[in-house]
């Protein structure tokens, strides 16, 4: 039996409308400038912040970001900014 | 980013180091409360962090509810950096005393300029605008530049363009004069002759307008026609015109200069005396060395010091008398230096000159019979009437 990818609706609307996935649901945003900043958008908190490991808690996973002299510059409601030498990003699920 | 940063400068900022067991969680419930945190960097284990100091309470707040401490660790911003100076009340007073003369002297106009200027005088000029509102220290809201301009090309013939422009507290004056009309050489209604206003032999003659009557040789009195104003064609008939022309003829003329032995003589000095005076609403204040007039002169550089105070430096060249002694050849040498100067004047070519010495016991005379050539023409205008009372124009 073939699996279903595509549970949400808003996700399936956007499929259609050759959106984005996250226009259409408030899913996480992150974009990524080379490997020095990455800012995050949907952040639901902080869970753990070193200077090498930085854990984040978005929607339905975890974002780890890994790295040198890694540091959260601004943050603002459900946004969030990261800057240092960014080596690995990971979405644990 | 420099525009976050002078706000953050102008609203004032702590910096802080949150403690306690899982420090992250203040930086999230904070996000949550939307209290802007920034620049938060792990230090072993605890987090150092920055925030606006109005919000710093709100954070210790939220940091002991959460079992976490909190301690300002640096601040920042322009309220601490005047905290020092807090006491001084009179550089306090000083400050405000100077923000506020400043902003009542920028209402107000403190140097105006013109250019333009070529026959106009520039001080009578600048009293013509003071009379209609513009002068040092009058306020530029008053000051309407339009108005001002068409007023003073209405009321000056010889401007045919003006304008003011004021930029900050200084008003540009900007003209054109008029060009005056030419010269009316040939009027219709009038006519004259060209007669000769010394005796002389004539060398050239070149009529302009007229029938010439004398020609190159020729020897002339004083009064004499030398260019007629009546033409007469070949049929007989006359027609009148205002003659001109040019004639060059070969004059002598008699001059005696005069040059006594001992002479008293006013010159200039020939170093200027230099100085300096503080100057206020154009009048003069202190003035060192130097007569005040001599500050009013065209050498007068102005440095602005402030706009109603003026550093004037003057460059006068003061009158010197002093008594000169000749002896009779250095006098004989004034006396032709003197002749000399006087062909010059008169615009006469000389062609040779007779001269003699007399030597007084205070002065000497210098007589020279000189052959000049110069142009003798003189126009003399003769009426109708005249003519037809049979009197003699021709």
């Amino acid at each position: 039996m073939q699996k279903r990818y595509w549970k949400h609706p808003a996700q399936q609307a956007a499929r259609l409308l050759d959106l984005p996935e996250t226009s259409l649901t408030d899913g996480p945003t992150l974009e990524v400038g080379a490997n020095r900043e990455a800012v995050l958008d949907g952040c639901r908190g902080i869970l753990e912040y070193t200077q090498q490991e930085i854990r984040i808690a978005v929607r339905e996973m975890t974002l780890r970001f890994t790295g040198d002299d890694l540091c959260i510059c601004a943050m603002d409601g459900g946004s969030l900014t990261i800057r240092g030498l960014i080596r690995a990003i990971e979405f644990l699920a | 980013m420099a525009v976050l940063w002078v706000l953050r400068f102008l609203r004032g900022t702590v910096t802080f180091l949150i403690t306690g067991t899982f420090p992250e969680k203040l930086l999230n419930r904070c996000a949550r409360e939307r209290i802007p945190v920034w620049d938060a960097r792990p230090t072993g284990s605890a987090i150092s962090a920055q925030t606006y100091v109005k919000d710093y309470r709100r954070t210790a707040r939220l940091a002991r509810r959460d079992s976490l401490r909190t301690r300002v660790t640096a601040r920042h911003g322009m309220r601490f950096r005047l905290r020092p100076i807090q006491n001084r009340k009179g550089l306090l007073i000083g400050a405000v005393c100077g923000c506020a003369l400043i902003w009542a002297l920028t209402g107000h106009l403190w140097v105006i300029t013109v250019s333009g200027c070529e026959t106009i005088d520039e001080s009578a000029l600048l009293e013509e605008l003071s009379a209609r509102g513009l002068f040092c220290g009058a306020r530029l809201r008053d000051i309407d530049t339009r108005s001002l301009a068409r007023e003073m090309l209405l009321t000056d013939d010889r401007i045919s363009w003006l304008t003011v422009n004021l930029r900050g507290s200084t008003a540009e004056v900007l003209l054109s004069e008029c060009a005056p009309p030419p010269e009316t050489i040939d009027p219709d209604d009038r006519w004259a002759n060209v007669v000769a206003k010394e005796d002389g032999v004539i060398h050239s003659v070149l009529p302009l307008k007229g029938q010439a009557l004398c020609r190159k040789g020729d020897t002339v009195s004083k009064g004499e026609i030398l260019v007629s104003g009546v033409i007469e064609d070949e049929f007989g008939g006359s027609m009148l015109t205002y003659a001109r022309a040019s004639v060059l003829a070969g004059v002598y003329e008699e001059v005696t200069v005069t040059v006594p032995y001992r002479e008293r003589v006013v010159t200039e000095s020939p170093e200027p005396l230099r100085s300096r005076g503080l100057s206020c609403f154009g009048r003069v204040l202190i003035a060192a060395d130097v007569p005040r007039e001599a500050l009013r002169t065209e050498r007068t550089f102005k440095t602005i010091l402030y706009p109603f105070l003026t550093i004037e430096e003057a460059a006068a060249y003061l009158p010197e008398t002093k008594t000169v002694e000749r002896t009779p050849f250095a006098a004989k040498e004034e006396a032709m230096r003197r002749l000399r100067a006087i062909n010059a004047e008169e615009d006469t070519v000389l062609l040779g000159e007779a001269v003699t010495a007399e030597e007084g016991e205070t002065a000497l005379k210098l007589h020279a019979l000189q052959y000049v050539e110069k142009d003798i023409a003189e126009i003399r205008e003769f009426s109708v009437e005249q003519r037809q009372e049979g009197d003699s124009v021709l």
